[in-house]
């Protein structure tokens, strides 16, 4: 083992800062830095310098300290406690002293200097001042980066600025020589280019401003909708327009401002020039280089029909070119306008409407000073009216010229002036040879009629039109007919300037008339013919009979005619002529009275007609007849008066059916009524039999009676076809039922049979089939004492929309005689072989004839006597869109219904009024009788009833009247059923019934089942909702819609809905009642929100609606008193349509059985 | 050198002439470099630009340039930078000055990738030191010159220094005689 051996100095120069400890813990030797970092002494006590903090050690001797070795120490100053030694601990055995050596912890190279610690003071070896300052070296590395940081944060601002500077001075070209500014919004220059520093005062909207007040003024223009606009202002006497761009996103605003001294200056020249030019009534427009137009005056606006601001910035081609401009002329115009050359043409410019003009337009190109062209000059002037003159006088002369028919052209006096080529062909004489003469000169001869040529020079001194026929000769003296029309040539100051006329050679027409005439003196009827234009006829016989004129006297004098026609029945030709000339009609036909030199009255039947018109349609000619009808007018007037003394007589004949109709079937009615009454007092066998003969012997006289009015009716055709939809299966069905009850204690069997293919609505007159199948089935029934009535209806033929249907009915009865069935539908033939029991009119089959015939049918008749008889019948129906009523869900009438009713019965007869009132009282109906119209209709506005039974023949007023007076007035039984009861005539009733507004009819007599009948069938309605006031102020008609959508043809589920709210939900509704009283509202809210459905379910929607209300009342506004009363109706409303309900239910439940 | 170097030469400028005389210099110089870290060596060449830029804009000498330089090195960038690592040299002028090649040295193991130069001290007397400079690179004389003024200022030494040898005269190392 090797030894080392160090003396002091050594040892200190290899541990500087070593501290040697004796037993005391005296300080033995320290190194030279220890004693300079801690002013340690040989022999002072370690104690009173160092604790050891790591490991923790409170030491008293050296035996506390001598465990520490072989460890990390931390020594402590106690003076200084920055001031730590790290090191270690090692115990010299030889001397028992204990040898720490270590060095001085240091945070940083600061603290070595702070505490006078030198490189010296180190050993060599000790790496710690070096390692002090590598952490320095870090330190300084550290704060370089986070300097560069910055600086490269510094550096990124920059370049972002730079970037913005770029791009704002991309968007600012500073070298343009216009002004070029750009503002904040708050008005302030961000910047500005040479051109508009120089800019420093303007004059703008009559202020004088400086810049930054300008900018200032552009700034608050600032219109965010829109981001350019432009203003002008004055600046060093240059006129500027400056566009202002808002740039929202970069905040500021770019104002380019451009010089337009010199554009304002000719604009100024233009708007003084364009004065000049607006006052002109021609169109003025100012056209830019590039053909738009910059400026119209109104004249061009008026002619063209666009505003200014429409013309603006278009081309005038654009704007007034249409179908008719001539393209070939916008192509010089245009190519003047391309080289710059002037131009002057003629166009059609089209208007705004579609409208057009001829415009003459001259057109001038505009020079600058530098003799550029900056624009051009227009005026368009308006020259459709000499245009359109100028074309018309082109053709006009063609026209002339060219016409096949000789024209001449005179002036004012008559002289030639002109002639075209078919004149001097006709005449042979040339132009020359006629020019200045006048054509009567040399034209005429003497065969021209006189008075002719009298009318002519008249018309032309007068200057007035003329039309006439002449007879002329031509250059060889050859005669030749001409008609001749003329008119004045007027000027714009309408004086007369020449003359026009138009001939025609109707030489050959002359001759062919002549030969006619000669031809019509020799006929019976005299002939005429008229000339409009002339006013003159022609009569064609020399001697007019009826007249008594000569035909001379009657031209000579043209308003002797006239003068003729009686004064009654001169408008008669008055009008005709009218017609005529209007050319309203092409012929006349008229009757009319004319009076006799003599002074005798005589008819003429005056015939006529159009032969020749003008080229404007109006008539010049007409010819026609004259001829005597005084003896068949005579004949006529006799044959209407007898004719009115039929007329008369069948009137009285129709009033006396009438009155009888009445007269009769009252006291008839009585005593059929009667009857019916006195079989219910009970009466004995011999009564009773009494009774029967009674009641056969009525009816038998009322089926009389009825056949006989119906009868007198159809022959009087007064009985017409009425079409109306109708239930054809239905109607059937209803018959066969009526007779089966009929038959019911009788050995006849009733059978119908329908085809199938019949079903659905049909058009036809159900009254009139029902009837004929009453009497056809009633006689078969009346002929059949045992066996079968068979009815069988088919299908026999279909067109397209008629259906021919045939209807047979087939009795097993006594038969009819072949020889008398040709008989069998005569009047009056009743075929009763074998004295037959039962006695009819004989009018039962006639007039079931003469129904199939009034329906276009046919009838016949098969009999085999001793086997039975067949009646077929057929009949056209028209098959209906319309469907059949379906069975909807409805509440049926139950006999208790009647029970509570009122009725109201207007009769004036007293019989009658018994007769009803014992059948009423018998079923305990309560009612009030009126005894007449009036009275009906004061009852009626009294109080309400369910159903008025409405006689019709009443004194003081009748029963339409009545019916009329209540349907059309306010009062309880407006809608209130009405029923009339008739004892006049029949079939045609029913129509005037309902026109008048009544329900239904039942003629007199009635038996009492009818009566009960139909007042089952009325006041049935009445209950379930037709007179909603019965029941309360709400309409109780249960909502059959949505029942029908609820519950479809459910009925039990119907049933089960109706049952759960009467027994279980009715009996929550008085509640309602408490909560109000209570002012809950929100349970109130609660329980009609609960209850509204259930209405709905029972069909109560009215009263649904109503709680719905409550239910929105309680929840937003809840008052008491609007509550309570809303309440109240719905409960009287409820109240009363608790027996509808149960009656429904009630209904509902049978039909589930 | 370590952008310690020419951070300094920046720092001198901006601080005494301001900063735009900085961007005339570095403008001037051509070095086309923002920052400067201290820890990262850069071509030598830099800093010889940066100090005739320098010369240039503040119409100075580059003697003077570098000599005002070095004494910046010692009184600013090392006093205020490396926290008292200069007083750390030596509790005197002289101390300092002896411990001054061990103190390099030093620095070597540091600073790797330093190319540093060599000193030696000889001659010591109480009074004054010769200081042997020897460095591969040409023209720091004037700053070595610095270096050693502005240790001086430092201590608070009024001295002066001779230059007694220099590489300009054929010789192999400069010697400058420091004298207190």
């Amino acid at each position: 083992m090797h030894s080392f051996y160090f003396n002091t100095e050594q040892f200190t120069r290899l541990f500087p800062f070593y501290i040697i400890i004796n037993e005391d813990l005296n300080v033995v030797s320290a190194g030279k830095s220890v004693e300079k970092l801690c002013a340690i002494k040989n022999g002072e006590n370690f104690k009173r310098h160092f604790s050891i903090p790591r490991p923790y050690t409170p030491f008293q001797s050296l035996n506390d300290l001598l465990v520490l070795q072989n460890q990390l120490i931390i020594l402590e100053n106690i003076n200084d406690a920055s001031i730590k030694l790290r090191g270690q601990f090692e115990y010299l055995s030889i001397s028992n002293e204990l040898l720490f050596i270590g060095s001085p912890w240091l945070g940083s190279i600061e603290q070595a200097r702070e505490h006078n610690l030198h490189i010296n003071d180190f050993a060599y070896h000790d790496p710690l001042i070096d390692l002090l300052h590598v952490l320095k070296a870090q330190e300084i590395g550290n704060k370089d980066l986070q300097e560069l940081v910055k600086t490269i944060n510094k550096q990124k601002e920059e370049l972002k600025k730079a970037n913005q500077e770029i791009h704002d001075i991309a968007l600012f070209p500073t070298q343009n020589p216009d002004p070029l500014i750009r503002i904040n919004f708050e008005g302030e220059v961000i910047r500005n280019n040479p051109a508009a520093s120089l800019l420093e005062f303007f004059l703008f909207e009559n202020q004088f401003l400086h810049n930054d007040l300008f900018f200032k003024l552009i700034a608050s223009k600032i219109d965010k909708k829109n981001p350019r606009w432009s203003i002008e202002a004055t600046c060093d006497e240059k006129v500027y327009s400056f566009l202002c761009v808002t740039m929202a996103n970069e905040g500021y605003i770019n104002i380019y401002g451009r010089d337009i001294t010199d554009k304002k200056k000719t604009e100024d020249e233009l708007s003084r020039l364009s004065l000049i030019a607006s006052a002109n009534k021609n169109g003025v427009i100012f056209i830019d280089p590039d053909g738009y137009i910059t400026w119209a005056n109104e004249g061009f606006c008026k002619l063209t029909g666009y505003s200014l601001n429409e013309i603006v910035d278009n081309t005038p081609v654009g704007l007034c070119k249409g179908p008719l401009t001539d393209e070939d002329t916008i192509e010089t115009v245009l190519e003047s306008f391309n080289n710059g050359k002037s131009f002057s043409v003629n166009l059609i410019y089209h208007r705004k409407d579609g409208t057009w003009f001829w415009g003459h337009s001259d057109g001038q190109p505009l020079f600058n000073e530098k003799g550029e062209i900056s624009g051009y000059f227009g005026i368009i002037e308006d020259i459709t009216s000499e245009k359109l003159n100028e074309e018309k006088l082109k053709v006009l002369s063609q026209i002339a010229e060219d016409n096949i028919n000789p024209v001449i052209i005179a002036d004012k006096n008559g002289y030639v002036n002109w002639v075209n080529k078919s004149f001097t062909q006709l005449t042979g004489y040339t132009l020359e040879e006629s020019v200045g003469k006048k054509p009567g000169s040399f034209l005429q001869g003497p065969d021209t009629d006189l008075k002719t040529v009298q009318y002519l020079s008249q018309q032309i001194k007068k200057g007035e039109p003329f039309a006439v026929e002449i007879l002329n000769y031509n250059k060889n003296k050859k005669k030749y007919w001409l008609r001749i029309q003329g008119q004045p040539i007027k000027n714009a100051k309408d004086e007369i300037t020449g003359f026009f006329a138009l001939e025609e050679d109707i030489t050959k027409e002359k001759e062919s008339e002549l030969r006619f005439r000669s031809v019509l003196e020799n006929i019976g009827d005299n002939i005429w013919e008229h000339n409009f234009i002339t006013g003159r006829t022609f009569f064609s016989k020399s001697q007019n009979d009826f007249l008594g004129y000569s035909t001379t006297e009657l031209t000579n004098n043209q308003k002797l005619w006239w003068e003729s026609v009686h004064n009654d029945d001169r408008n008669l030709l008055v009008e005709s002529d009218y017609k005529y000339r209007n050319g309203q009609t092409e012929f006349h036909s008229l009757e009319y009275r004319i009076m006799h030199r003599d002074g005798t009255v005589r008819w003429v039947l005056d015939r006529g007609v159009v032969i020749e018109r003008n080229k404007l349609g109006k008539p010049i000619k007409i010819i026609g007849t004259h001829v005597d009808i005084t003896s068949q007018k005579t004949l006529e007037a006799a044959l209407k008066k007898a004719k009115e003394i039929a007329e008369d007589a069948r009137q009285a004949e129709k009033q006396f059916l009438a009155n009888m109709s009445h007269e009769i079937r009252t006291p008839l009615n009585a005593i059929i009524g009667m009857t019916h009454l006195l079989f219910d007092t009970r009466p004995n066998k011999q009564q009773f039999e009494y009774l029967e003969i009674l009641k056969t012997s009525a009816d038998f006289l009322h089926s009389l009676i009825s056949d006989l009015l119906d009868m007198a009716k159809i022959e009087a055709g007064r009985i017409e076809v009425q079409s109306h939809p109708f239930d054809l299966v239905g109607l059937l069905r209803t018959t066969q039922r009526v007779f089966q009850i009929k038959l019911q204690n009788r050995p006849v069997e009733l059978e119908m049979m329908v085809d199938t293919r019949i079903s659905g609505m049909y058009l036809g007159d159900d009254l009139m089939l029902n009837q004929i199948l009453l009497n056809l089935i009633g006689n078969a029934d009346k002929f059949t004492e045992e066996g079968s009535i068979e009815i069988s209806v088919k299908l026999k033929k279909e067109e397209e929309i008629t259906h021919w249907i045939e209807f047979n009915v087939t009795d097993t009865g006594l038969g009819i005689p072949a020889n008398k069935l040709e008989e069998i539908f005569q009047k009056f033939k009743q075929i009763n072989a074998h004295g037959h029991k039962h006695k009819g009119t004989g009018l039962g089959l006639a007039i079931t004839k003469q129904l199939v015939d009034l329906q276009g049918g046919t009838i016949s008749v098969k009999s085999q006597e001793g086997k039975g008889t067949t009646f077929t019948f057929m009949l056209p129906f028209q098959k209906s869109d319309i469907e059949a009523i379906p069975d909807t869900f409805e509440i049926q009438a139950v006999s208790s219904d009647l029970l509570g009713c009122k009725v109201l019965v207007a009769e004036d007869n007293i019989m009658n009024q018994k007769y009803i009132s014992s059948l009423l009282n018998k079923w305990n109906i309560e009612f009030i009788i009126a005894s007449d119209g009036r009275k009906a209709v004061e009852q009626a506005l009294k109080q309400r009833f369910d159903i008025i039974l409405m006689d019709i023949q009443m004194p003081n007023m009748d029963g339409y009247e009545a019916t009329i007076n209540i349907r059309n007035t306010k009062n309880p039984n407006q809608h209130t059923p009405i029923v009339a009861l008739t004892a006049s005539a029949m079939l045609d009733q029913k129509n005037k019934t309902i026109l008048v507004g009544m329900e239904d009819f039942v003629t007199k007599p009635f038996a009492p089942n009818q009566l009960l009948g139909i007042l089952k069938r009325y006041v049935k309605i009445d209950v379930s909702g037709q007179n909603p006031e019965t029941l309360g102020n709400l309409s109780l008609q249960l909502d059959h819609t949505r029942l029908q959508e609820m519950y479809g043809d459910d009925k039990a589920y119907a049933a089960d809905m109706f049952q759960t709210f009467l027994a279980d939900v009715l009996p929550n509704f008085p509640v309602i009642q408490d909560l109000i009283l209570q002012n809950d509202w929100e349970s109130l809210n609660k329980l009609a929100h609960k209850l509204s459905p259930t209405l709905g379910m029972v069909g109560l929607t009215k009263l649904e609606l109503q709680l719905s209300e409550i239910e929105t009342i309680s929840k937003e506004n809840p008052q008491e008193e609007p509550l309570q009363k809303l309440w109240e109706g719905i409960q009287s409303t409820l109240d009363a349509a608790v027996p509808i309900l149960q009656q429904e239910l009630v209904h509902l439940q049978e039909s589930v059985k | 050198m370590y952008g310690i170097v020419n951070k300094a030469i920046e720092d001198l400028v901006t601080e005494n002439f301001g900063a735009d005389k900085w961007e005339a210099v570095k403008q001037k110089s051509g070095v086309d470099v923002d920052f400067f870290l201290s820890n990262e060596p850069y071509d030598d060449a830099i800093t010889y630009q940066l100090a005739g830029a320098a010369s240039d804009i503040l119409g100075l000498s580059v003697g003077q340039v570098l000599n005002a330089f070095g004494e910046w090195w010692i009184l600013k960038t090392g006093k205020e930078k490396y926290g008292g690592l200069m007083e750390a040299g030596g509790s005197s002028l002289r101390e300092f000055l002896v411990n001054l090649p061990m103190f390099h040295n030093r620095i070597m193991l540091m600073y790797p990738k330093l190319t540093p130069p060599e000193f030696k001290v000889s001659d010591a007397t109480e009074n004054s030191i010769h200081v042997h400079y020897h460095s591969k690179r040409e023209g720091l004389q004037e700053f070595v010159r610095g270096l050693l003024s502005g240790l001086a200022k430092m201590y608070n030494v009024e001295v002066v220094i001779e230059l007694l040898q220099t590489r300009d005269e054929g010789n192999t190392h400069e010697i400058f005689k420091v004298n207190w």
